[in-house]
Order: structure tokens, then C-alpha cells, then sequence
């Protein structure tokens, strides 16, 4: 195309110059030439200018004028929501409640099943402690063992893994976050520690990892008082989402399908950073009995990327 | 005409009347989504507080009638209670939200076009095919009455298309990438629907007369076209990939 095909103004073609559609594009040289040389176009141009910028103005001055949802409308919005609650309620139930969210009581109508939660009716008006301290242990499943008894990792990833990574429902009906992984988590659910050490890794600096007498080596596990009051103020913020119990399930899951040598034995998790970069650095043996450490980004587990690696180095 | 940061649309004391879910405040919103999707009944009601009035507002500018705006949003809202899990964090969750209302209320906004029924100012609907009235009044009076009514009515007569873009980009202060991503085409297609609607609300609105007589204060854009409703392939600003994360999308 050149200037010289027009002898009508495209308006269109003029909208786009002037709304900057065509930016970046070889047409915009074109049409540049022909305001300058066509005095159609010129005045095209000028009176399409003002006029948008008049529009622009008069959408700008309605859009500043506040639309606060009506209260009735969010009344009725809420209600549908509390009733949405009641209807998709299976996923609700099976789950524990969740580190620094209102804990559910126990509902009027209930019927009796005590491992059940059920949603309510209307809104929430107090937290329950005693659901807290519940909901609180499903987080802290990782963490807690080396808090109450510090016990040397175990091979045997059976009872252990139950006790330490929470409530089996919690695992059997895993909530929709992981409902992508394939069948049980392949690393060996066993006592790990879950750690925010604050530590800045480097390539160079990943074998300060714990040692294999499982002993910490970190002042700052995450303790049962972070996970229930939903503090976790030495975790990167970009990492808190994988601070939930299953999230970093998800998280091991990928690194063992990244690693790809079968099941692994976790022994650390720190929420750090690597090279600056916030990251989850996870301490592992694999079935070969060899030791690695594996770096992963805040999406690992999400679906679709994977585990999220930065790096990774065998230790041991 | 592309803000750097939507627009408040809420007022304090706004809807104050629905009780607020007891959740901590201090949770991101993508924290409040895995909570949901985890069980926990008051995620998603602390989410819907915190970002009602924005969505409100996007809603009722697109739809100009209150009680379609409410249905579309329930639609909406009630579409993204269910795909929480499906959420993969490619966006953040308040342009997820929005991306799900923005949808509900095109799909509407289509419908009417093929079924045409206009809304009255009392909030009726009639299905006579007569002029569009914008629908009745916003809740909150708008400092310059007249100019707001012709803006929506004028609004009211574009393509859905063109007024999905004004209404984010121009209206609501969404940046152009932030639009292209609600919206899922790519920047220079929301630009060309902006520029494009602008001029033909430049004409709606007196700003260019549609002829050509040599009096017209305008002595061009008579012919602005009614839509684009396809994306430009000649436009390239950079922004193919808009249609990532699209499947988001409830």
C-alpha cells in the first residue's frame, strides 16, 4: 500500500492511526503520509482527533462517578453464594479447614458424624479454637513432627505418613488444586521438615542442606503457632500458596516426576530463595540412595508447569 | 485514553448491609481461591466483597440495566464457585474474575442483539425494537445526569464488541494489556475497538456530524463501520499471545 492508492479517507483505517491500532505497523508510516499530503485526510485527521479526545473525555468523567453495588444486589449476590456453598458442599466437607481462614463450627443440623464438616447456612459469625487446632495440623503435618519429638526419618513411609501430612480424607479427596495429579504422590510421605530459613541458595551453596543425620540445621521451622494463625512471615510472599499442606503435595509430586528415579524420601523443605529468586528448595533421597536438592519456583505443582525447577544438584 | 489503573468504582459504605465472611483479610486473593477450592465456605464470599464493586460496575457499563447486570454477575460468580479448581494462576484472580463477568455479560449482550430486547427505563424489558434507552438509572446519581444518560444510551448502540473495550479501557480505566487479557484478543484489536467505537460514539454523541456538508464542524467519519468484530491481522502491537490462559475461561 501506498499514499498515493488513497484518494478517499479509509475512516476506519484513520480510527485505528488515531486510536493507535496500528502503532508499531507499517501502515501508520502510510497513513502518516497521506494526512500530510492529502488535505482530506488532514482534515480528517484533526476533526477526528478533537473528537475523540472529547469522547475520551466524556467515558473518562461517567467512569469517575462511583458504582458501588447496590445493597440489595449484594444481598442477593451473597445468598447465592452461601447456597452455592450448600450445593457444592462435598468438596467442603472432606477438607479440613485451612490455615488462616475462619474455622467452621459445627453446624445446628449436623448429623452426627464428627469427621464431618458441614457448610452453613448464612454467614460466620465466630471461629471455633478447637476447630482451629484441627484445621491447623493438616498445615502443619510437615513440619510439626520435627516440633514434637524430632524423630529421624523413617524409610517406612506408611503410618508415618498418615500421621504427619494429616487427616487420610484430606488426602483421599484431595481438593481440586490437586485433583490434576495422577493417582497417590510418589515421594515417600514421611517425616520431613518444613523450614523458612531465610537462607539466599546459590549453585554453590545448596550442599549446606541438611546432612543426613536428619538433625535441622535452621532455627525457624515453621512452628503449629504460624500455621494456625496463618503467619508465615519469613516465607516469601510469593511462596505462601505452597505452604498449604496439599499445594506442596503437588509440589514433591512434580519434583519426583522431574527427578524421574521413582519414588523419593524428602527430608528438608525450605521456602527460601534461590540466586535471589524466591523458591522452594526441597532436600531429597531418591531410590538409588543418592542425594540431591531441588530447586523449584513458586508454580511448582500448579498444572501445567511442572516442578517449576531453577536448578538442581545431586549432594550425596 | 488508556488509564493506568482501574478505577475505583466502590464508595465507602457501599453494600454494607451484607454481612462480611470471617476470613482474614490479610489472604491474597489467589490464597482465598485455594482456600475455596480446599472446602473453606467463606473464601470465596471474602473474595466476592473485596472486588464486588469493581465487577458491579464493569457489569452494569456493559449492560446498562441493573437487574441484567445482577443476573450476569450471579451467572458469573456462581461459574467461577464452581471452576475455582480449575484455576491455574496464569493471570491473577481478580482479571479471572473479571474475564468471567465480562464473558457473561457479552453472551448477554449477544443474545440481545440476536433476540433484541431493550431495556426501559423502569427496568423493564420490551421487545419492540425501538431505540435503546440505556436502562434505568445507575444507583448512584452521576454528578452531570444529562451527559451520563447519553453517554449510555449512545454506548448502548455499539456493537457489544466495541462497547466491552470502551467500557474497560475508557470507562473503567483498564489498561490496554489488562483489557486485551479480560477480553482475550490481542492489545491491537482492543485498540482498534476503541478507536473505532470512539469514532462512532464521536458521531452519536454530535462530536462529527455523519455527512459531509461542507458546514460540518466534522467533514469526515461518516462511514465508521458498525464493527471489528474480527481481530486485525494486519495489526501487530506486540500482543499475539492474548489469548493465553483463555481456557481459564469458565
Amino acid at each position: 500500500m501506498s499514499a498515493g492508492e488513497f484518494r478517499e479517507v479509509d475512516h476506519d483505517l484513520l480510527a485505528d492511526y488515531v486510536g493507535g491500532a496500528l502503532d508499531d505497523t507499517g501502515e501508520a508510516a502510510v497513513v502518516a503520509r497521506l494526512i500530510v499530503a492529502d488535505p482530506a485526510w488532514a482534515a480528517a485527521h484533526m476533526a477526528l482527533t478533537e473528537a475523540t479526545r472529547a469522547v475520551g473525555s466524556d467515558l473518562a468523567d461517567w467512569g469517575a462517578t462511583p458504582e458501588p453495588m447496590p445493597s440489595e444486589v449484594a444481598d442477593r449476590l451473597a445468598r447465592a453464594l452461601v447456597d452455592a456453598n450448600l450445593r457444592d458442599a462435598p468438596s467442603a466437607a472432606a477438607t479440613p479447614p485451612k490455615v488462616g481462614l475462619a474455622v467452621v463450627p459445627p453446624a445446628p443440623g449436623r448429623d452426627g458424624d464428627d469427621n464431618v464438616v458441614r457448610p452453613r447456612r448464612g454467614w460466620p459469625r465466630w471461629a471455633a479454637p478447637i476447630a482451629a487446632a484441627a484445621g491447623m495440623a493438616a498445615f502443619a503435618g510437615f513440619g510439626l513432627t520435627q516440633l514434637t519429638g524430632g524423630d529421624r526419618p523413617a524409610r517406612d513411609n506408611s503410618t508415618a505418613a498418615r500421621d504427619t501430612v494429616g487427616p487420610r480424607d484430606a488426602q483421599e479427596d484431595a481438593p481440586a488444586v490437586t485433583s490434576a495429579r495422577s493417582g497417590s504422590p510418589q515421594f515417600a510421605r514421611r517425616p520431613a521438615r518444613v523450614v523458612s530459613s531465610g537462607t539466599d541458595y546459590g549453585p554453590g551453596t545448596l550442599k549446606g542442606l541438611p546432612d543426613d543425620t536428619g538433625r535441622p540445621r535452621y532455627a525457624s521451622p515453621l512452628t503449629a503457632t504460624d500455621a494456625a494463625q496463618g503467619s508465615f512471615p519469613a516465607v516469601p510472599r510469593a511462596l505462601r500458596p505452597l505452604a498449604d499442606d496439599a499445594a506442596l503435595a503437588a509440589c514433591l509430586d512434580a519434583v519426583t516426576t522431574a527427578h524421574g528415579r521413582g519414588p523419593i524420601v524428602v527430608d528438608v523443605v525450605d521456602f527460601a530463595s534461590f540466586q535471589r529468586a524466591p523458591a522452594v528448595v526441597v532436600a531429597f533421597t531418591d531410590g538409588t540412595a543418592e542425594r540431591w536438592v531441588w530447586v523449584a519456583g513458586p508454580r511448582c505443582g500448579h498444572p501445567g508447569a511442572g516442578s517449576d525447577t531453577r536448578h538442581h544438584a545431586r549432594v550425596g | 485514553m488508556t488509564g493506568s489503573a482501574p478505577r475505583n468504582d466502590g464508595s465507602p459504605g457501599s453494600a454494607e448491609s451484607a454481612p462480611r465472611p470471617h476470613v482474614s483479610s490479610d489472604l491474597a486473593d489467589d490464597e482465598l481461591l485455594r482456600a475455596h477450592a480446599q472446602g473453606d465456605p467463606d473464601a470465596f464470599a471474602e473474595l466476592f466483597h473485596r472486588h464486588r464493586d469493581r465487577l458491579w460496575a464493569v457489569a452494569l457499563r456493559l449492560l446498562a440495566d441493573r437487574e441484567e447486570a445482577a443476573d450476569a454477575l450471579q451467572d458469573a460468580l456462581l461459574s467461577a464457585h464452581r471452576a475455582a479448581d480449575r484455576f491455574r494462576g496464569d493471570s491473577a484472580v481478580t482479571t479471572w474474575l473479571h474475564r468471567i463477568v465480562v464473558n457473561a455479560c457479552l453472551d448477554r449482550l449477544r443474545r440481545r442483539q440476536a433476540h433484541p430486547t431493550v431495556p426501559l427505563p423502569d427496568g423493564h424489558a420490551r421487545s419492540d425494537g425501538g431505540a435503546p434507552t440505556g436502562g434505568p438509572e445507575p444507583a448512584a446519581p452521576a454528578p452531570d445526569h444529562d451527559t451520563a444518560l447519553v453517554v449510555r444510551q449512545a454506548l448502548a448502540q455499539l456493537p457489544p464488541e466495541q462497547r466491552a473495550a470502551l467500557v474497560l479501557v475508557d470507562v473503567q480505566g483498564y489498561p490496554v494489556a489488562e483489557a486485551a487479557q479480560l477480553l482475550g484478543i490481542a492489545e491491537g484489536t482492543v485498540k482498534s475497538r476503541c478507536a473505532r467505537g470512539r469514532a462512532r460514539l464521536a458521531v452519536l454523541l454530535g462530536y462529527l456530524r455523519p455527512d459531509r456538508s461542507p458546514q460540518s464542524r466534522a467533514v469526515t467519519v461518516p462511514s465508521v463501520t458498525p464493527g471489528n468484530l474480527a481481530a486485525r491481522t494486519d495489526v501487530t502491537s506486540g500482543s499475539r499471545a492474548a489469548r493465553d490462559g483463555s481456557e481459564e475461561e469458565e
